[in-house]
């Protein structure tokens, strides 16, 4: 399983956290009605924010 | 847009990956014969076709098209942001650059170390690189264009392209294909897997995207821009950090 994950996911630890954050801010600004373009700029600000930090791993 | 930039994208991404299952084939060939290197390449070819033509339309086709897109895209970002990550390590001097000609002298040196593996350990080496390589190929051009409204046909065309074009240069230089400008390669296939996967799993939330069609291309430039000041950042942090040492 591990080698599975390591395929998909390579070797960073924060990278999958920061995907699965962004992703589940988009999914509850959606789920509450929140402006469409405040969703999309908070998906894709965190997964900016997750490449920025997981480069310096 | 629909056809150029699946296809495109692809066609990168795939070049990048059979550059790299070419160093292993031909590493092999040099080492333990053109016999075992082709049969263990073949092999993992076979493998491959039969699990995407097994596997690749009845997954699709199984699920409702929400699910789809947002489970390609969660594969997309992890892809994706793998690749972008370690360019822009690459590029701010953290990671080693790619280097094939480097690469492909390892092989060498390990394959003839390894007497006691012979011709079966040669040709399970080949089968491995190729069948890991032609996956994550598979899996691009699946992901990429499953969810595209042209269909997985463009992506497909670049991907073919690419190992066409890969292995007919292998096959004509007989050695690593240095002069690939991977590490560049690396760093664009990474941002148009990491703006793809946003698109997706944007759409399989039920987000609608600003001007639908440029999507993809505003995400790739902002991704790019924020790759390119980590990479600046990176280079920096490290000449200073030599600097106080």
């Amino acid at each position: 399983m591990l080698a599975l994950w390591r395929f998909f996911a390579g070797d960073s630890r924060i990278a999958p956290v920061g995907i699965a954050l962004a992703l589940t801010l988009a999914a509850l600004g959606v789920h509450f009605g929140y402006d469409q373009r405040l969703v999309a700029a908070t998906l894709t600000g965190v997964l900016v924010a997750t490449l920025a930090v997981a480069s310096r791993e | 847009m629909n056809f150029w930039l699946p296809a495109s994208t692809a066609f990168l991404a795939s070049a990048l990956e059979a550059v790299e299952a070419l160093t292993v084939v031909l590493a092999v060939g040099v080492t333990w014969g053109w016999r075992s290197a082709l049969t263990g390449a073949a092999l993992g070819v076979g493998l491959v076709a039969l699990v995407v033509v097994a596997f690749g339309p009845a997954i699709v086709a199984a699920v409702p098209v929400g699910a789809v897109r947002l489970i390609v895209g969660i594969f997309l970002l992890l892809f994706g942001m793998a690749w972008l990550r370690k360019a822009v390590q690459r590029y701010g001097g953290r990671r080693a650059l790619r280097d094939e000609s480097a690469a492909f002298a390892r092989n060498v040196a390990s394959l003839g170390a390894a007497h006691q593996a012979g011709q079966r350990g040669a040709l399970l080496t080949a089968f491995k690189s190729v069948t890991l390589e032609l996956l994550e190929i598979a899996i691009v051009v699946v992901t990429v264009g499953g969810s595209a409204a042209g269909g997985l046909l463009p992506a497909a065309l670049g991907a073919f392209a690419a190992i066409a074009l890969v292995v007919a240069a292998g096959a004509a230089l007989r050695a690593p294909l240095a002069r690939v400008p991977e590490n560049a390669l690396g760093f664009a296939v990474g941002v148009m897997l990491v703006s793809y996967g946003t698109f997706w799993s944007g759409e399989g939330l039920g987000l609608a995207w600003w001007r639908d069609d440029l999507a993809i291309v505003y995400l790739a430039a902002l991704y790019a821009l924020a790759a390119l000041v980590c990479s600046y950042a990176l280079r920096a942090s490290s000449r200073a950090a030599s600097a106080s040492a």
